[in-house]
C-alpha cells in the first residue's frame, strides 16, 4: 500500500522480483528519436556523480549542501526542511571551460557545412512560424521577448550539457530505463521511466523551452489470463491490451491506445516478446504513437482569458449557431496559444530490442530510495513564473513536492479506472446487473405499497368530497394524494430505466462472451496527429515572409510614427490589411479570409440596422409573437 | 442533385441572390433614369456640372448593373453547383456590404441591401450549403 498526497490508494506496487522484470523486459519499448538528438535515457547513479545539490531561498542567494560528486543516494534522501518557498534542487551543469566550448561551437559550424555526420545532424524543415498565422507569430515574439525578463537555463548552458553527457557516454555507453510494475483492479501496469540528463527543446529544435533533467514515461496495460502468480508461465501468459504514452501535460483517455489500434507500431521480437514503438520528440522527449512533427500549443497563464473567450467564440459559432462546415478532425486553433514543433520523425537513434542500442533495466519501487526519499527539483531551479525552464521533480513527486497522479493513479491517469480489464470484464458486468435487479426488487416492492396506498388516499378524498365540516381534511388529503401520485411517477420512471439498463448489460455480456471489442479507438477525443508536411503556396518565399513579417511590421510602426504620425492609423490598417491577403494567400486560406471579412462586415451592418430600427424591430417581434400565439390557440380550436 | 434534393438553405441562397441581383439592376437603371433626367435640367446642381454628372452617373449605374449582372450569373452557377460559386457568392456579399455601410456613412442608406446581404451571408455559412460545394471542390480536384 502506499500512501499519497490524496488518502491511502489500494495499490499493490510490485516488488522488484526476477518475475517483475522479466515482465518489463517482455514488453519495454522501442525508442525512435529525431535525428540529432543529444540526450538518450541515463541512469540516476551517474546522473547524480555529476551534479551538486542546492538550495534556493526566497531572500538571499542559493546555498550549496552537497558539492559535485559528493551526492550519494544517502545524502540525497536524507529529510530537509527549509521555510515556505525553500526549494532544493540539484544542479547537473556548471558554466562550461570556455575553451572547450569554442572549440565545440567551431566543430560544430565545421559539421553544419561538411555532411560526414548527416545522421547526426537536425533539419529543421518548415518552421513553426510558417505553420501558423499572423497573430499566433505576433503572440509569439510577445513571448520570445518575456524570456529577457523571466528567469531561464543559461545559453551555453545547453552546450555543456551536450559536452558532459558526451563525456559520460564516451566512458561507459548506457541506456537505462527504470520499470515499476503495479496491479490495480484487475490489470498489471508496466510504467517505463526514463531520465534524460536535459531538455533541449528551445536551444536545440525552436521549442519552448530548456530544463535540465527530464523524466518521461511510458505505461503498458496487461491483464492475466491465469491466476497463478507462482508459476513460471504466467509471464507469457500475461496479455497487453493498452499502451498510454506521455506527452507534455497532457493525460485521460487521448493518451492511451488499444494494442490492437493500427496507429500503435510494434515490433514482435524472436523470445515472444512484443514491444510498442514510441516516437520521441526531439529535445522535448515527449512520446508519440506515429512519426511526424507535432504542433504542440503553449498556453501562456496570462493571455488564459482570451484563449477561454476565444474558444468561447469558436464553440457559439459552431454549435450554437451551428455555421461553418462540421470537420470534427480538424482540431480548434486559438491564436492566443503560442505554436511549436515538436519533431518526433523517428529518423535518428533507437534504444531497444532488436536495435543497436540496448536497454539496462532497473527496477523502480516504493522501496527505490532516490525516488521516494528526494522530493526535490532533479536540475536547475530558474525561478520562472511559468515554470517552463525550471527542472521537474522525479517519478514519484510533481514540483511542488505532492504525488504526481501518474504514480499514485497510473490507471485514472491514462482514463483507464473507468475500464475493467478483460478477464474482470464478465464478472463486473455480473455484479452490476445483479445491483440493478436488486434495486429493481427493491422499487417494485415499494411501488406496490405506495400504489396500495395511493388507492386507498384516493377512496378516502372520494368519500370526504362534498362534506362541508371536513373540507380542510379534504384538502389536506389532495394535497397528500399529489404528493404520493408525483412520488410514485418517479419510482417508476427509475424502474423503467433500470430495466432498460439491465436489458443493455445483458447484451454487453453477450457481447463480452463472444469476444467482441468495442472499436479501438472510441474512447480518443482529440487525437493528436503530426501536422500535414506541405500545404503551402511558394513555401520558401511563405517561410521567409512569415519569419521577417512581424519584425517588418514594428519597423514600418515605428517609421510611420517618427516620419507621418498623420497616417498612422490608416497605413497600419493598411499594412495588416496587406500582410492577412499575403498570409492568406500563401497558406490556401483566402476563401477563409473573405468568408471572415464578410461575417464581420455583417455584424457591423446587423448592428447598424438594430439601431436604424430599433422600435420597429421591437414592434414587429411583439407584433409577430402575438400573431403566433393567435394563430396557434385558433388551429387548436378548429382542430378540435 | 435535382432542386428538391438541394438543402433548404441552398434554395433559399438561390432565392436572396437573385432577388439582389434584381434589386441592383432594378436600382442601376433607376439611377440612370434619374440622374439623367436630373443632369437635363439645367437648374439643378447637378446641371450645373454636367459633364461630371453624366459621367458620375453612368460609372455608378454600370457598377451597378455590373455586380447586378455577376450576382445574377452568380445565382445559374449557384444552381448548378459549381465549386467555386461560394467564394464568389461570399466576396460579393463582402462587396456589397462594404459598399452599403459606405453608403449610410454618406447619409445614402441602403437598408434593404444591407438585410439581403446579411441574410446570404447567414445562410452560406450553414453547414449543410457549405458542405455541398466542398463535395463538388473535391469532386473537381479529384478527377
Amino acid at each position: 500500500m502506499f500512501s499519497g498526497g490524496h488518502g491511502e490508494i489500494s495499490m499493490t506496487d510490485e516488488q522488484p522480483t526476477s518475475w517483475a522484470l522479466k515482465v518489463l523486459r517482455r514488453f519495454e519499448p522501442i525508442l525512435h528519436f529525431t535525428s540529432g538528438e543529444r540526450f538518450f535515457p541515463i541512469d540516476v547513479e551517474r546522473y547524480l556523480a555529476e551534479c551538486s545539490l542546492w538550495k534556493y531561498k526566497p531572500e538571499g542567494p542559493p546555498e550549496l549542501l552537497i558539492g559535485e560528486g559528493e551526492i550519494t543516494i544517502d545524502n540525497l534522501t536524507t529529510p530537509r526542511v527549509g521555510s515556505p518557498g525553500t526549494i532544493f534542487y540539484l544542479k547537473f551543469i556548471e558554466p562550461p571551460d570556455l575553451v572547450e566550448y569554442a572549440r565545440y561551437r567551431i566543430r560544430q559550424v565545421v559539421r553544419s557545412f561538411s555532411r560526414h555526420d548527416e545522421q547526426e545532424m537536425f533539419h529543421p524543415g518548415r518552421g513553426r512560424l510558417a505553420r501558423v498565422g499572423f497573430g499566433s507569430r505576433f503572440v509569439d515574439a510577445l513571448f520570445s521577448l518575456t524570456l529577457l525578463l523571466r528567469g531561464r537555463v543559461p545559453g551555453d548552458t545547453a552546450t555543456a550539457a551536450v559536452l558532459t553527457y558526451k563525456s559520460m557516454q564516451s566512458k561507459q555507453e548506457r541506456y537505462a530505463y527504470y520499470g515499476r510494475v503495479v496491479r490495480e483492479n484487475g490489470w498489471v501496469i508496466l510504467q517505463y521511466w526514463y531520465l534524460y540528463p536535459f531538455n533541449n527543446w528551445r536551444s536545440g529544435f525552436y521549442g519552448a523551452n530548456d530544463h535540465e533533467a527530464d523524466w518521461e514515461m511510458v505505461s503498458v496495460y496487461c491483464y492475466e489470463e491465469s491466476n497463478t502468480e507462482s508459476d513460471i508461465s504466467t509471464e507469457a501468459q500475461l496479455k497487453p491490451q493498452w499502451v498510454a504514452y506521455a506527452s507534455h501535460e497532457f493525460s485521460g483517455d487521448d493518451l492511451r491506445r488499444r494494442w490492437d489500434d493500427p496507429e500503435l507500431r510494434k515490433v514482435i521480437a524472436a523470445d515472444g516478446g512484443n514491444h510498442p514503438i514510441v516516437y520521441v520528440g526531439a529535445g522535448s522527449h515527449a512520446s508519440y504513437f506515429s512519426p511526424g512533427e507535432y504542433l504542440i500549443e503553449l498556453e501562456l497563464p496570462f493571455l488564459a482569458p482570451l484563449v477561454v473567450f476565444a474558444d468561447s467564440l469558436h464553440d457559439f459559432w459552431h454549435k450554437v449557431l451551428k455555421l461553418g462546415s462540421a470537420q470534427p478532425e480538424k482540431p480548434k486553433f486559438n491564436i492566443f496559444r503560442i505554436p511549436f514543433v515538436d519533431y518526433a520523425r523517428g529518423d535518428g537513434a533507437s534504444i531497444g530490442p532488436q536495435q543497436k542500442k540496448q536497454w539496462e533495466s532497473r527496477p523502480l519501487s516504493i522501496d527505490t530510495p532516490w525516488a521516494i526519499g528526494y522530493r526535490g527539483l532533479w536540475g536547475l531551479y530558474t525561478n520562472d513564473p511559468i515554470a517552463g525552464e525550471n527542472a521537474p521533480a522525479g517519478p514519484v513527486y510533481n514540483r511542488k513536492g505532492d504525488v504526481r497522479q501518474r504514480w499514485y493513479d497510473p490507471l485514472g491517469w491514462a482514463g483507464l479506472d473507468k475500464v475493467a480489464s478483460p478477464k474482470d470484464a464478465l464478472e463486473v458486468l455480473s455484479n452490476q446487473s445483479l445491483q440493478i435487479q436488486l434495486r429493481c426488487t427493491e422499487l417494485e416492492d415499494t411501488i406496490e405499497q405506495k400504489n396500495k396506498k395511493l388507492a386507498g388516499l384516493g377512496m378516502e378524498e372520494v368519500a370526504l368530497r362534498g362534506h362541508l365540516h371536513l373540507g380542510e381534511l379534504h384538502r389536506n388529503h389532495l394535497q397528500r394524494i399529489t404528493l404520493l401520485s408525483n412520488e410514485l411517477k418517479s419510482l417508476k420512471h427509475e424502474f423503467a430505466v433500470e430495466q432498460l439498463k439491465l436489458e443493455a448489460l445483458q447484451l454487453q455480456k453477450t457481447r463480452v462472451r463472444r469476444g467482441e471489442l468495442e472499436p479501438a479507438r472510441d474512447h480518443i477525443r482529440h487525437a493528436h496527429y503530426p501536422a500535414p508536411q506541405s500545404n503551402l503556396l511558394l513555401a520558401s518565399l511563405a517561410e521567409i515572409f512569415a519569419a521577417t513579417s512581424v519584425g517588418i511590421l514594428i519597423l514600418a510602426v515605428l517609421l510611420l510614427i517618427t516620419f507621418a504620425r498623420q497616417y498612422l492609423l490608416i497605413g497600419l490598417a493598411s499594412m495588416i490589411g496587406f500582410v492577412i491577403l499575403l498570409e492568406a494567400s500563401f497558406r490556401r486560406r483566402l476563401t477563409t479570409l473573405l468568408n471572415s471579412l464578410a461575417i464581420s462586415l455583417a455584424v457591423i451592418s446587423l448592428i447598424v440596422l438594430v439601431y436604424e430600427f430599433f422600435w420597429e424591430i421591437t414592434v414587429t417581434g411583439v407584433l409577430l409573437a402575438g400573431l403566433f400565439i393567435i394563430i396557434d390557440n385558433l388551429r387548436e380550436v378548429f382542430h378540435r | 442533385m435535382t432542386f428538391a434534393q438541394r438543402p433548404r438553405s441552398l434554395s433559399i441562397v438561390l432565392t436572396l441572390i437573385l432577388l439582389q441581383g434584381l434589386g441592383l439592376l432594378a436600382y442601376g437603371l433607376y439611377l440612370v433614369y434619374l440622374e439623367g433626367w436630373l443632369a437635363r435640367d439645367p437648374g439643378t446642381l447637378l446641371g450645373r456640372y454636367l459633364p461630371f454628372a453624366i459621367f458620375k452617373t453612368i460609372s455608378y449605374s454600370l457598377v451597378m448593373v455590373l455586380f447586378a449582372l455577376l450576382a445574377l450569373l452568380l445565382a445559374s452557377s449557384l444552381y448548378r453547383i459549381k465549386w467555386w460559386a461560394w467564394t464568389a457568392a461570399i466576396s460579393l456579399q463582402g462587396f456589397s456590404m462594404l459598399s452599403a455601410l459606405i453608403e449610410y456613412l454618406s447619409h445614402r442608406p441602403n437598408y434593404t441591401g444591407m438585410l439581403i446581404s446579411i441574410a446570404l451571408v447567414f445562410y452560406l455559412n450553414q453547414s449543410e450549403v457549405q458542405d455541398v460545394f466542398r463535395g463538388s471542390w473535391r469532386d473537381q480536384h479529384d478527377r
